[in-house]
Order: structure tokens, then C-alpha cells, then sequence
């Protein structure tokens, strides 16, 4: 595997990752063959707001073989299996090419909820109400966006303003929940021990 | 060419019974894979001086035409550019595929900071490369993509690796990266495909055969390869004279779904009729003997109908009746009755476990014969030749007849599948008289050549006039069978009441 392109991949994705386009990733575990990719819900969509994390799996092929991708964040799209996180895109399959990286798989996967393809669907429930009944699709992509897409900031924000509300102040549960991991209810427990 | 007109396979063709036999009769001829190549290499030679065209692009607009050249001939003197574009020799400008690409992948744009790199290793251009469309790649990419290619199996059809390109990779392009290996991996896919797109040829069956048949015929056609398999140039089964193709696919479909609970009656039931022992079919021909030996009775039986084997000698009229499904019915009182049982049971089981069981049973002596008479046989031959000098040349009639039966007894299996699905009338009855008298023939030949001929290989004995008698007479049956195989074929093949 190509070792050394992955890490410029990965350089290349940091840099630009600071500056715009909503796509970032990071590498899990130490031989680069796992990411976790994320992107921002495209404004002006159902998903705007939404933050969704994609598993990428990276096959010994690489770039030869385009890498797996799912959405660990559940989401309501005709591409998208509503279930397993499963993506149906061409590029992801026959149409890859080497000259396609982890970032514009990652871009085509934004463009992909931008413009869904209710006649190639993954999900053929979402993709026929896509088709029949725009509304109540716009509604339950609304409503999964908010509940599954939250964005760790955001996460992290509502477990600091639920643990401010029973009477500890925002500095000790902030180092509370960094001891933890993020973990909410043990960091209460830290905080109860210690006081 | 039409946008819908996408699928030139010729419609496959029915068997043409209407004519006879001996124009559907057109030779074969048996090619490796050496010859092959040459006939791959002069059509691609051809069409690029027809068409004017370098032998790359030859190849790759074959390839897309699926080794189809008169259509290509045809479609590229009407509007050769459309052509070009199509099977990829020509860089396809700003059409609907590229929009909607772009439309798809967003703003999506190569990332800014690999401008001057390699667009899959990410490493500077210091040796570059490109097809025509300019996409340009570093060599030790171009390298490993087009080996990769090779190892996928999918070199032949394969296009630029730039994203939406959809250049075909010309073969002077693999030629200049493969390594020897891969090179010569690459010869033999391209040459397999062509074999299987081209109608004209076809592989043989047999596992680890790899002579390659051509025959102009696309129906049901027997083909003998070099490695002696006999196979179907219309199916590529194994070859089943009389039955035509269709026929035969239908009969499979058919074992596949009921073929389990028929191969279960069939392997577990068939006992002794006089002591009840279990008999295990091992060798070829109808007449069972329980042996003495091994704890049997000693009882002599006919392995179809299991009635008396003395009931069925030549002197008592009824020798080998056994084909016939109404005769051996209206014979044995037993049968009769357990056949009104399935009469009024009305189920189509009885009739094809009937027909079944005797495919079967030619099946198994057909894959004994094969399997073990055969070297069997070869052995004798080579004691007869060590220890009583006979010439090869004189004991050559054995192999002969053991491959007269294993031809027979294919035949005799395939007649009972075409038997299954003819209807009654006279055609019926003449066919199976010709089947009937080709079974019998068919059972003495092979219960002749499954005779021990350790008597002819006594040293002490120098007489070999009964060594001669046995040879007449087996050469004589040989010849008799032979008629009898052909007259059957020719019957149904040329239609038997016409």
C-alpha cells in the first residue's frame, strides 16, 4: 500500500480542512488503513447544521481500489442506507479512479447530499418518499439531522450546560469532562468526589 | 449505429432440424492457443489496413465490438468519429457524461497544493507519461496500474486512470510497462476474451483442457477435442447426440430440482430380489449375480427390471427387454401393478423416476467404463503383448470396444432424455426399437469386454485359437453395435418417420 501517499493525503487534507470546504479526517489506530472522515452538512440543504462522520476503510489496493466508505451518523438520504450507513456511488465503485483521494471522495459524498439520485437508491424507502412526498422527506431529514448529525462542539457544549444547571461552575466541569473523556456521567462522579 | 442499438449478440440460434443431417454436419477444427493468437493477430493486422487505422486502435475497436467485425465494418463507414469516441480511441469534449460528472462531484477541483505531482502518488513528475488526452501520470504509476490491471483481470477493457477519462489504454502502453510475467498474463486475457466474445470458438469443457475448438456451427454440434473429451460446440456440455440442446438444459434443471430424492431411492434400494442382500452396481452390464463368494445366493438378475436373468435369454425371446416402459410393464405381474399404482397416482414422478433411473444407470456404466475399464483394459493389452507376445497391433480391438461403449452407453443415456420428452405415436415406437436394439447390443458388447481374460494369459496354455474365437466374436459384436449406434442416430437426427 501506498504509504506515502496517504500521508500526503492526510497533510494535504489537514491544510486545507483549516481553511474551508467542511471536509476533514482523521487517521484511527497506527497504520493509517482506518479513518474517520467528517463533513458539514451543505448549507442550504435538509442537512445544513448536521456534522457526519464517515467510516473509510482503506484497502491494501489503494489508490487502485477506491476505499470503503459508510456514514457512522445516521442519516435520512435516498443514497444512503437509513440503516447500515451504506453509500451508493458510483466512484465508490466502478468509476474509481487513482487519481481520486480520500478528500474528493469525501467532496463527492457532500455533493451526494446535495443532490440526491432517488433512481439509483440505496434506501428505497427514503428514495420513493423523495420522490412522492418531498415534504415529509424534508421534514424526517430535518428531524434525523438534528437528533444523529450533532457536531462534538455541539455535543460537548450541551453536557458543560446540563452539569452548569445542577451547580458546578463551567471551569470545574470542563476539567471534569477532559479527566473523563467527555465522559458525562463520569465526570459528575469526579466532581461529587472531589467536593 | 443507433443509441439503442447497443446489443449486437446475434439471437441464438434454434436448432435447425428442418435440414438434413448431412448439411448441419460441418467439421471442427481443434486450435491451441499458440494458433489463437495468430488468428487474434492477423484480424487486428486486417482492420487496421481496411480501416486505416494503427493496430492499438484495431485492437481496441475489435474489443468493443466484441470480436464482431462486420458490424464494426459496417457502423464505423457511417459515422467513424461516434465510433471512435465510443470504443474510446478518441477523447470524448465537453459531452453530457462530463457534466453531469461535474454537476455530481460539486466544486470539485484536484487539490491545489499537487499541482506539477503525480496525480496518484503525489510525487513529483520527473518521469512522465500519457495517452493522447494528456492526463499525464509519472511512469512507476503508470506501471503499477496497468499490473494491477493485469492481476485484476481487467486490463483488456481498462481506460485512463485519470477520473471520467474514458481513453482506452492501447496495448503498445501495456507492452511498454508489464514485466515479462505480466506481459504474458496480459497475451492470455487478451486472447481468452477474444475466444470467449467470438462465437466462432470455444473452449473444451474438460477441467484443465486447454485446446480450443472453432466450428461455424452454433446449434447442437459434437465436437471431439484432442484430449478426447466429446463436448457440445452449441452448449458446452458435455455432448448428448441425440438430444438437442435445449432439451438437454431442461432435463438438468429438472434432475437439479427432484434429482435428490431420486439419487436417494436410486443409490439406497436396490437389494437382492431373491435374498434381500444389498447389491452395489461395480461393473457396466445388466446381469447381477449374487455372488456365492460373498455371502450371496448365487441368484442371477437383470439390474433394471431385477427379474431372472434366464428370463432374459435369447431363447426365451424376452433378451434384454428392458427399454421398453409399456412392454416391461405388461411382462413382469408385479411391476403391473405397482405401475397402476402410479397410473392412479397421476403424478409425472413415476414416468420420469422411470426414465431417470435408466439415464442413470447408462450414466454410471458410461463413467465405470470410462473411469476404470479403460486402464483396466490397457493393462491387459500390455500382459497379453508381455507374456504371450500377441502384437499391439492384435490385441488394439480391445480398446476399441471399450470405447465403443462408453459411446454407446453416452447415446443410450441421452436417448432416454429424448425418449422423456417425446409423445406417443409411430415415432415413438420406431425409436425405441432402434433404442432397444442398441441397448442390447450395447449390454452384450460390454459384458464381453468385461470378460476376465486371465485364461488368455495362461503361459502353459500355448493354444490360442480361443483367444482368436473370443477376438472374432467380440470384433464382430463391435462392428454389430457400431451399425446399430449409427442407424440410431442417423433415425433421429434425420427424422424418424419423414
Amino acid at each position: 500500500m501506498e504509504t506515502r501517499r496517504l500521508q500526503k493525503e492526510y497533510e494535504e487534507l489537514t491544510k486545507l480542512s483549516a481553511s474551508n470546504s467542511g471536509v476533514r479526517a482523521n487517521i484511527i489506530g497506527p497504520n493509517m488503513t482506518h479513518w474517520k472522515g467528517i463533513i458539514n452538512g451543505p448549507d442550504d440543504t435538509v442537512y445544513q447544521g448536521g456534522t457526519f462522520i464517515i467510516d473509510i476503510i482503506i484497502p491494501s489496493e489503494y489508490p487502485y481500489k477506491p476505499p470503503k466508505m459508510k456514514f457512522d451518523t445516521k442519516i435520512w438520504h435516498p443514497n444512503i442506507s437509513s440503516q447500515t450507513g451504506a453509500i451508493c456511488l458510483d466512484i465508490l465503485k466502478d468509476e474509481w479512479s487513482p487519481a481520486l483521494t480520500i478528500r474528493t471522495a469525501l467532496l463527492s459524498l457532500q455533493a451526494l447530499l446535495c443532490n440526491p439520485e432517488p433512481d439509483d437508491p440505496q434506501d428505497a424507502v427514503v428514495a420513493s418518499q423523495y420522490k412522492n412526498n418531498r415534504d415529509l422527506f424534508n421534514q424526517t431529514a430535518r428531524a434525523w439531522t438534528q437528533e444523529h448529525a450533532k457536531s462534538p462542539e455541539k455535543i460537548l457544549e450541551e453536557k458543560i450546560k446540563r452539569l452548569c444547571e445542577m451547580g458546578f461552575t463551567e471551569h470545574v466541569v470542563r476539567k471534569a469532562l477532559n479527566d473523563c473523556a467527555m465522559d458525562e456521567a463520569a465526570a459528575l462522579n469526579l466532581i461529587l468526589s472531589e467536593s | 449505429m443507433s443509441d439503442s442499438d447497443e446489443d449486437w449478440d446475434i439471437e441464438n440460434e434454434e436448432d435447425d432440424f428442418s435440414q438434413p443431417i448431412h448439411i448441419r454436419q460441418r467439421s471442427f477444427t481443434i486450435l491451441t492457443f499458440t494458433d489463437m493468437s495468430y488468428k487474434l493477430q492477423s484480424l487486428v493486422d486486417e482492420y487496421s489496413e481496411m480501416l486505416e487505422i494503427s493496430k492499438d486502435e484495431s485492437l481496441i475497436l475489435l474489443n468493443y465490438y466484441k470480436w464482431k467485425p462486420y458490424k464494426l465494418q459496417e457502423d464505423w463507414f457511417e459515422n467513424e468519429s461516434l465510433i471512435r469516441i465510443k470504443a474510446g480511441i478518441l477523447e470524448q469534449l465537453n459531452t453530457d457524461t462530463t457534466k453531469t460528472r461535474g454537476k455530481k462531484l460539486g466544486s470539485l477541483k484536484l487539490v491545489k497544493g499537487t499541482q506539477g505531482c503525480c496525480q496518484i502518488c503525489f510525487e513529483s513528475l520527473a518521469e512522465r507519461d500519457a495517452l493522447m488526452c494528456g492526463h499525464v501520470f509519472c511512469c512507476n504509476c503508470w506501471r503499477s496500474y496497468i499490473e494491477d490491471l493485469i492481476r485484476q483481470n481487467s486490463i483488456v477493457e481498462a481506460t485512463c486512470p485519470s477520473f471520467g477519462c474514458m481513453l482506452k489504454i492501447p496495448e503498445s502502453m501495456v507492452l511498454k510497462y508489464a514485466e515479462e510475467e505480466m506481459k504474458e498474463k496480459y497475451v492470455k486475457l487478451k486472447c481468452c476474451n477474444f475466444i470467449t466474445m467470438s462465437q466462432m470458438y470455444k473452449f473444451c469443457p474438460f477441467p484443465g483442457c486447454e485446446y480450443i475448438a472453432e466450428c461455424s456451427y452454433m446449434g447442437t454440434y459434437e465436437i471431439t477435442c484432442n484430449c478426447d473429451f466429446v463436448f457440445c460446440f452449441g452448449c458446452g456440455e458435455e455432448a448428448h447426440r441425440p438430444t438437442l440442446c435445449h432439451t438437454v438444459k431442461e432435463w438438468n434443471t429438472k434432475n437439479s430440482a427432484e434429482s435428490e430424492n431420486i439419487n436417494w431411492i436410486l443409490a439406497n434400494t436396490k437389494q437382492c430380489p431373491s435374498c434381500r442382500k444389498p447389491i452395489e452396481k461395480n461393473q457396466g452390464c445388466n446381469h447381477m449375480t449374487c455372488y456365492r463368494e460373498i455371502g450371496g445366493c448365487g441368484y442371477e438378475f437383470c439390474w433394471l427390471c431385477s427379474g431372472k436373468w434366464s428370463e432374459h435369454s435369447s431363447t426365451t425371446g424376452g433378451y434384454y427387454k428392458c427399454n421398453k416402459y409399456e412392454e416391461l410393464v405388461a411382462k413382469n405381474e408385479a411391476l403391473k401393478c405397482q405401475e397402476t399404482q402410479r397410473k392412479s397416482d397421476k403424478t409425472e414422478l413415476g414416468k420420469y423416476m422411470w426414465y431417470f433411473e435408466r439415464y442413470n444407470n447408462h450414466s454410471k456404466a458410461q463413467i465405470l467404463a470410462k473411469d476404470k475399464q479403460i486402464g483396466h483394459i490397457e493393462k491387459k493389452m500390455q500382459q497379453l503383448h508381455d507374456i504371450k507376445q500377441y502384437p499391439i497391433g492384435e490385441v488394439e480391438f480391445l480398446k476399441s470396444a471399450v470405447e465403443q461403449v462408453i459411446r454407446c452407453r453416452r447415446v443410450l443415456k441421452w436417448t432416454y432424455v429424448f425418449g422423456y420428452y417425446l409423445g406417443p405415436g409411430l415415432e415413438k415406437n420406431l425409436f425405441e426399437h432402434l433404442q432397444e436394439k442398441l441397448e442390447e447390443n450395447t449390454d452384450h458388447l460390454h459384458e464381453l469386454v468385461e470378460k476376465p481374460l486371465d485364461e488368455f494369459l495362461d503361459v502353459n496354455n500355448t493354444d490360442k485359437s480361443k483367444f482368436y474365437h473370443y477376438k472374432s466374436d467380440l470384433t464382430n459384436y463391435f462392428q454389430v453395435t457400431k451399425q446399430f449406434f449409427e442407424n440410431l442416430l442417423d433415425g433421429i437426427e434425420n427424422g424418424l418417420t419423414t
